[in-house]
């Protein structure tokens, strides 16, 4: 009978030796994966190659994992650190240059024209907010990881956590409201 | 219910502890309080539709067959790594070895012959006895006319046109999902050779396990050439440039490829470039460009080519004077070059200077003309 295997138990076997066993967790974690990076870098090729990167890092770092560890706690530990490194050296996170372009040209009118509006404006707030603070949205409301394995990822107890996410959304809210005046 | 409370129950919500059925009582506590409170009210609809509109939030597509193609690099190198060593490893991933492919040709070929042989005493004996009638002979199919391979061969250099040896080489299909086909290892002179390729489109990659490079010389995909293979025809010429060594594999930063000596990474700076117009205005759409920066005394040059943004990451080696160009497209424009360096303090008569210790931003200025 066909059983299927918790991505614990795959990277176990991963971390054991069975390599091939990590083409399943490519499988079912690649695409969320890439949205993390799209959403905290907004580029298509940096993204891409995080996703490698992150892959690289779980085998060559596959030791690590703990059977007590949840593995998309573990996963998301991984590409955080790949993303610093990436951008440990530049001044600065993304900027949203095109952003503010489409913004002024498109039309104010309409619905579908002012949810693009708004849809841009907050895209651009968001590439705004500083690194962790943009780590807690995307995680807690893309990915809806919720608090208690964003506080395994983080390190920090549940009750933090969740007023960190807080946090990070009223800021959001705030940077959102003086872009849309 | 007091406003704290209500507060307290938007913190949960937002970090998204309260599951449907908890939050169903919760709610109604909250909905009657939201009826006499107008603060609470807004708060939570401005939550509520910020929320919505961040789901709105396009993701741009990711290529995941290339990125497959990648994946499956990694793995086969990988577990060929560990085959080498004692150890338990599955070999499902295990790249195929061209010798495999010349056992499969040799294979079919005898079944082939014994199968004719075989029709050939079937007729000789209805020839004998022709009242029996002809047995059906099943033929078996063609294997040798259906494996129709071709072979490709080419050199790999670094960015300074020296050859890397031993580096892999695989070749991956476009259409399948991407798993590696053939992979061999460069020779000591860095040339290499791919044989029994079945017809067909293929990115080809060499590879320092963690950084592959894709023909003719592109860190990623989007800059891979397609190549396309036919029966029985040997591609020569396959060149690889600029192949990072494999004994020392640059940062997982995609921007900024280097060339020739650089001094320690320690004196590196940062420096965030942003592309604009000579008017001063941003370029309303993302340039496909690239940047170089040339010391002046000649040592190297460092290109990179990915943006996050209009922007480019590149870490230079300070305290040195550079010579910036910048080539590319950019929505139907073509871009000249750098009209004005004096409006960023970066730029001095025309060279770029990058200081130690600091992070630096420069804007540099192109011209457009039209294609």
């Amino acid at each position: 009978m066909a059983t299927i295997s918790t991505d614990e138990s795959l990277m176990a076997a991963v971390r054991e030796g069975a390599s091939d066993e990590l083409a399943i967790l490519f499988d079912r974690h690649h695409q969320s994966v890439y949205e993390f990076f799209f959403r905290m870098t907004a580029d298509r090729a940096s993204s891409e190659s995080l996703v490698q990167e992150v892959f690289y890092r779980i085998l060559k770092y596959r030791d690590t994992f703990r059977d007590d560890d949840r593995f998309i706690s573990w996963l998301y530990r991984i590409a955080r650190h790949a993303h610093h490194d990436m951008f440990r050296k530049a001044s600065a996170g993304p900027v949203c240059d095109d952003d503010e372009e489409q913004m002024r040209t498109v039309s104010p009118s309409g619905t579908e024209a002012s949810r693009k509006d708004r849809s841009a404006m907050l895209r651009c707030a968001l590439l705004n907010m500083p690194e962790d603070q943009r780590e807690l949205i995307v995680l807690s409301q893309y990915h809806q990881m919720p608090p208690d394995a964003i506080a395994e990822l983080l390190d920090i107890e549940v009750p933090e956590a969740k007023v960190r996410v807080h946090r990070a959304m009223m800021e959001l809210r705030d940077s959102y409201r003086k872009l849309s005046g | 219910m007091r406003c704290e409370e209500v507060q307290e129950y938007l913190a949960e919500r937002l970090a998204g502890s309260l599951s449907d059925r908890l939050s169903g009582t919760l709610q109604s506590y909250v909905r009657t309080h939201m009826r006499s409170c107008t603060e609470c009210c807004e708060e939570l609809e401005d939550f509520e539709e910020m929320q919505a509109v961040l789901r709105s939030i396009p993701v741009e597509p990711c290529d995941t067959n290339a990125m497959r193609a990648r994946f499956n690099l990694l793995i086969g190198v990988r577990v060929e790594e560990a085959a080498a060593q004692p150890g338990p490893t599955r070999r499902s991933w295990h790249l195929p070895r061209p010798g495999k492919s010349v056992v499969a040709i040799i294979a079919g070929v005898l079944v082939i012959v014994l199968a004719v042989l075989v029709v050939l005493q079937a007729v000789k004996r209805t020839d004998v006895a022709t009242t029996v009638p002809p047995a059906p002979v099943q033929t078996p199919k063609p294997v040798v006319a259906e494996v129709r391979t071709g072979a490709m061969s080419g050199q790999i250099r670094t960015a300074s046109g020296e050859d890397l040896r031993k580096v892999r080489v695989a070749v991956v299909a476009v259409s399948n999902s991407g798993k590696p086909e053939i992979a061999v290892e460069s020779n000591s002179d860095g040339s290499y050779r791919l044989e029994n390729i079945p017809a067909g489109r293929y990115y080809v990659l060499a590879s320092s396990i963690d950084s592959p490079t894709y023909y003719p010389g592109s860190p990623d995909v989007s800059g891979a050439k397609i190549v396309t293979v036919q029966a029985g025809a040997v591609l020569e010429g396959i060149d690889f440039s600029r192949v990072a060594a494999a004994s020392n594999p640059p940062p997982p930063a995609p921007a900024g490829e280097s060339g020739g000596e650089l001094p320690s990474e320690s004196s590196l700076v940062a420096v965030d470039v942003t592309i604009r117009h000579e008017s001063g205005e941003r370029l309303p759409f993302k340039p496909d460009a690239s940047i170089v920066f040339t010391a002046t005394n000649g040592d190297f040059q460092i290109a990179a080519s990915h943006f996050v943004g209009n922007l480019f990451r590149v870490n230079l080696p300070a305290d040195k004077s550079y010579a910036v160009a910048v080539s590319g497209t950019a929505a139907g424009y073509t871009i000249q070059s750098i009209v004005d360096g004096s409006k960023t303090d970066l730029m001095h008569g025309g060279l770029f200077k990058a200081n130690p210790g600091k992070p630096a931003r420069a804007r540099i200025f192109v011209t457009l003309s039209s294609n």
